[in-house]
């Protein structure tokens, strides 16, 4: 297993994607709300677990293959931390967005 | 004192080291040298113990305290948004804020073989500048929240 900057990218990205769609579809539907407590008895708890354990086998997987020695900064995929904060900055932005929205209809 | 509340403060302050150790990473990176980088190294590993620590730390007293006590307070009270808006925003956000905070880190750990001039250090700080942000900003939210009780219960308190 070779960690990477890529790897380890895609395994906050894909965390940070995931948990922020799995609040919106819970927030959105009853019964994936329910489903979501069901294992640890509070949603917020069970999506603490799965960031966790999405952010664990998403590095795992990404990190399987060879890396070719990294050269520059594109080559080595460091600028893939840039899409990292990007994606956090967004999803922030759509949940507080949402929540707006949420408050705004009553 | 009720050990909600001790929970609470541990969550706080646990959350705050974490956020003062990424600020550590940050000023390490900006000044960076062999040494420098060692020492970032180490701050970077305690800012991700504790800011997977702060969540363990309010974990059970979100479920048994916050949940029954004080969510039903601030609905009644004259600040309803403070749960709607901030206190819903603020419990998904935390959850980011550990998981960019061990990819700054485990990134920082890879640099350490391409020498104090790697580019990625420019990336790495990026990084560690928004998990100080997220983490203070953390904390603004909870004072919006704790206000609400405060005011729900009235009485000047």
């Amino acid at each position: 297993m070779q960690v990477s900057y890529r790897s380890v990218s895609l395994a906050a990205i894909v965390t940070i994607i995931v948990v922020t769609v799995v609040t919106l579809v819970g927030e959105l539907s009853a019964p994936v709300m329910k489903l979501l407590t069901y294992p640890t008895g509070h949603h917020w708890i069970t999506k603490n677990f799965l960031s966790v354990i999405v952010f664990l086998v998403t590095l795992a997987i990404a990190s399987g293959g060879s890396s070719a020695p990294e050269k520059s900064p594109v080559e080595s995929g460091a600028t893939n931390l840039l899409w990292v904060g990007a994606t956090t900055v967004v999803c922030s932005a759509v949940l507080l967005g949402f929540f707006i929205i949420d408050v705004l209809k009553g | 004192m009720p050990a909600f509340h001790t929970f609470v403060g541990a969550h706080a302050l646990i959350g705050e080291f974490g956020a003062v150790c990424f600020l550590w990473v940050l000023v390490e990176i900006i000044n960076r040298s062999e040494a420098s980088l060692a020492r970032a190294r180490i701050a970077a590993v305690l800012g991700v113990i504790a800011l997977f620590g702060m969540l363990v730390a309010i974990e059970n007293a979100y479920v048994t305290h916050y949940g029954p006590a004080a969510k039903p307070l601030i609905l009644k009270g004259s600040m309803p948004w403070a749960h709607n808006l901030v206190m819903e925003t603020k419990e998904h956000i935390a959850l980011f804020i550990p998981i960019v905070a061990l990819c700054a880190t485990i990134a920082l750990f890879h640099a350490r073989t391409e020498g104090t001039g790697s580019p990625a250090y420019r990336y790495i700080s990026m990084l560690c500048g928004l998990v100080v942000l997220m983490a203070f900003s953390m904390a603004g939210m909870g004072f919006i929240i704790s206000t609400a009780v405060r005011v729900a219960v009235g009485g000047g308190v």
